[in-house]
């Protein structure tokens, strides 16, 4: 089987993810997934799209990822390896979508705006 | 009968979908997420998740009984049944008992849970939730009396409870 390539994203993190036939390996950023993302929570993340469709342990994922946060960066992956595998087999795609994996979360940060402390915060109102 | 007489409200817009939570790493279960979620203070999820595998470790130490199990019957036995509401009814206001929707029932005991954790004097969250979740486990603690107190307001304004809406 040759190799799959999909693209993920959340907030400003993008994941390159190459998926090929293997034993779980997941390789992000040329480091082992246990080493680069920190806590449990974080690899559940990347995992889950295997967890749900059953081939823990059945494909070897290289990553490249960049720009963002460790949690916006696992989510790009999770993404990422979601379409690779909708791409493996047609059959994931009812499986995964109703877990929202199939869905680039589209909530960004607000721009601040000129005028006002932050993106909603107003600066100190004084009345004279 | 009771089910037809709720009433609902329109909304201008429509409600948002409940989004299923991600199960916790170590037992998989959305309602240790959910009250971690609660638990947290500044976005700071990992922490929040070590105080609280850390107090279920001290639970089930000192019990000798699974630490899961133990908070969960603890959480069971924290969650209202019934409540008070206000409501005015020609210029004077009744305390209404209401029962409560479940998906409230367990949000109100999170919250309790937490809210009366944070006030024990055990020198760490993870001691002081462990606290909390054993006396709340044997029905006592200062959550239980709580959520006694709740149900004997409702108890004591049973006779509002035809002003229902």
């Amino acid at each position: 089987m040759e190799v799959i390539n999909a693209l993920g994203r959340r907030k400003t993190a993008v994941a390159r993810v190459y998926l090929k036939a293997g034993t779980g390996n997941i390789i992000i950023n040329n480091r082992d997934h246990r080493e680069y993302l920190s806590t449990d929570i974080l690899r559940g993340k990347v995992n889950q799209p295997f967890v749900l469709t059953n081939t823990l342990g059945q494909f070897d994922v290289k990553v490249n990822v960049d720009g963002g946060g460790i949690t916006g960066q696992a989510e790009a992956i999770r993404l990422g390896i979601s379409r690779a595998l909708v791409e493996v087999s047609a059959d994931n795609k009812p499986i995964l979508k109703p877990h929202g994996l199939l869905t680039r979360d589209p909530r960004m940060v607000e721009r601040k705006k000129p005028g006002q402390k932050k993106a909603r915060k107003r600066f100190q109102f004084s009345k004279r | 009968m009771r089910d037809k007489q709720q009433v609902f409200i329109t909304m201008r817009k429509n409600t948002p979908k409940k989004k299923p939570l991600l199960p916790d790493p170590k037992f998989g279960d959305q309602l240790v997420t959910r009250f971690v979620n609660n638990l947290m203070y500044d976005g700071k999820k990992s922490t929040a998740y070590d105080i609280f595998y850390d107090a279920l470790n001290i639970v089930g130490e000192r019990l000798q009984e699974d630490g899961l199990n133990v908070w969960k019957k603890a959480l069971t036995n924290i969650m209202p049944a019934v409540e008070v509401k206000s409501r005015r009814v020609g210029g004077a206001t009744f305390q209404i008992p209401m029962e409560i929707r479940p998906d409230r029932r367990v949000s109100l005991g999170i919250k309790w849970m937490i809210m009366y954790t944070r006030r024990r004097s055990e020198k760490s969250m993870a001691g002081k939730l462990a606290g909390e979740i054993m006396a709340a486990y044997k029905e006592e603690g200062a959550t239980h009396k709580k959520k006694e107190d709740t149900h004997r307001m409702a108890e004591a304004n049973k006779a509002f409870s035809h002003f229902r809406f």
